[in-house]
């Protein structure tokens, strides 16, 4: 079964309960859009999923393996957290063949936005350059799924443009679940929209479900 | 090859504060008159602080750091395994010369 499947998710800050209710699948082959207000636990989600946050309580199963830690994700899931990630240290080349395999690292060195960077150390650039350079090397990964929190976020709309491409491009081949408060972008390219509000989640199949559940308000397109 | 050179990197970080550090402190032995610098000195001080400066470094300064590693197969305590374990490698080394 080409799926990742998440449900019974519980989860609680200090008393306040963050995650009750929630179920998601994604199959490879798939984009699935996650919105929700600032705090609904949109990251939080993420971060259980990909294994480095502790639940109260989870089930995920990636294709037949149940996944109860980083441990278990290897080759399985990659995640791209909202802030910047990467060692100042070391250059962006010797990042590239670390995160992908062969063929991905000749397919992204070659790539227009990323050539310029390839001798420089990540300390060397922009956060947008950065930024790009994360989402990039996140997607080009050996993972079957990949979780993607903020992508669009400190990057110019030319580039958002590439990223959304790019994500389409290799939603062929491996699941997508994304989270950004662009959410303009997000309706662009998924084809599931998920909304968590009050701790559960809630499948969308329109705008109007937005607008209903409180996410934008009503005059807003 | 993935794992060495993601080892190399981590660690990379740790080593030059650590050795800096623990090599003052050698340098300590020779203030009371007639001491001598102490290898022994460097390299019990360069196990303590290296745990020092992993946990400024990795949980204080850039916790978000730890994604590059755990998106490479580590997990946070795997990598406190290595710390003490090249540590304890370079220590002794230190400590036997």
């Amino acid at each position: 079964m080409n799926e990742l499947h998440v449900d019974s998710v519980m989860k609680s800050f200090g008393g306040r309960q963050v995650l009750t209710d929630v179920f998601l699948s994604c199959s490879r082959g798939e984009i699935i859009g996650i919105l929700g207000k600032n705090g609904a636990g949109k990251s939080t989600l993420m971060k259980i999923i990909f294994g480095s946050m502790q639940a109260d309580q989870k089930f995920v199963r990636i294709e037949n393996k149940i996944i109860k830690g980083l441990r278990d994700n290897q080759n399985l899931v990659s995640y791209l957290p909202q802030n910047h990630f990467l060692p100042n240290h070391v250059k962006v080349s010797t990042i590239i063949s670390l995160f992908c395999n062969k063929a991905n690292a000749s397919l992204l060195k070659t790539n227009d936005l990323i050539r310029p960077m390839l001798d420089k150390k990540t300390g060397q650039l922009s956060a947008g350059e950065k930024r790009i350079l994360e989402v990039f090397l996140i997607i080009h990964s050996d993972a079957k799924y990949t979780l993607i929190d903020e992508p669009f976020n400190g990057v110019s709309p030319i580039y958002k443009e590439a990223i959304k491409n790019l994500i389409k491009e290799h939603s062929k081949r491996k699941g997508f679940i994304i989270t950004d408060h662009d959410y303009r972008n997000v309706l662009d390219i998924a084809d599931r929209i998920i909304l968590i509000h009050d701790g559960g989640t809630k499948e969308i199949h329109e705008k109007e479900g937005l607008k209903f559940w409180g996410y934008i308000s009503e005059n807003q397109e | 090859m993935r794992q060495i050179i993601s080892t190399i990197i981590f660690y990379k970080r740790l080593v030059i504060p650590a050795l800096i550090v623990s090599i003052a402190f050698g340098f300590l032995g020779m203030i009371p008159p007639g001491g001598n610098f102490s290898l022994k000195t460097v390299g019990f001080s360069y196990f303590l602080n290296s745990i020092l400066f992993h946990y400024l470094i990795y949980e204080i300064r850039h916790p978000e750091e730890y994604y590059f590693y755990y998106n490479l197969g580590f997990n946070k305590l795997e990598l406190w395994g290595i710390n003490l374990f090249i540590s304890f490698v370079l220590s002794l080394i230190f400590i036997i010369a």
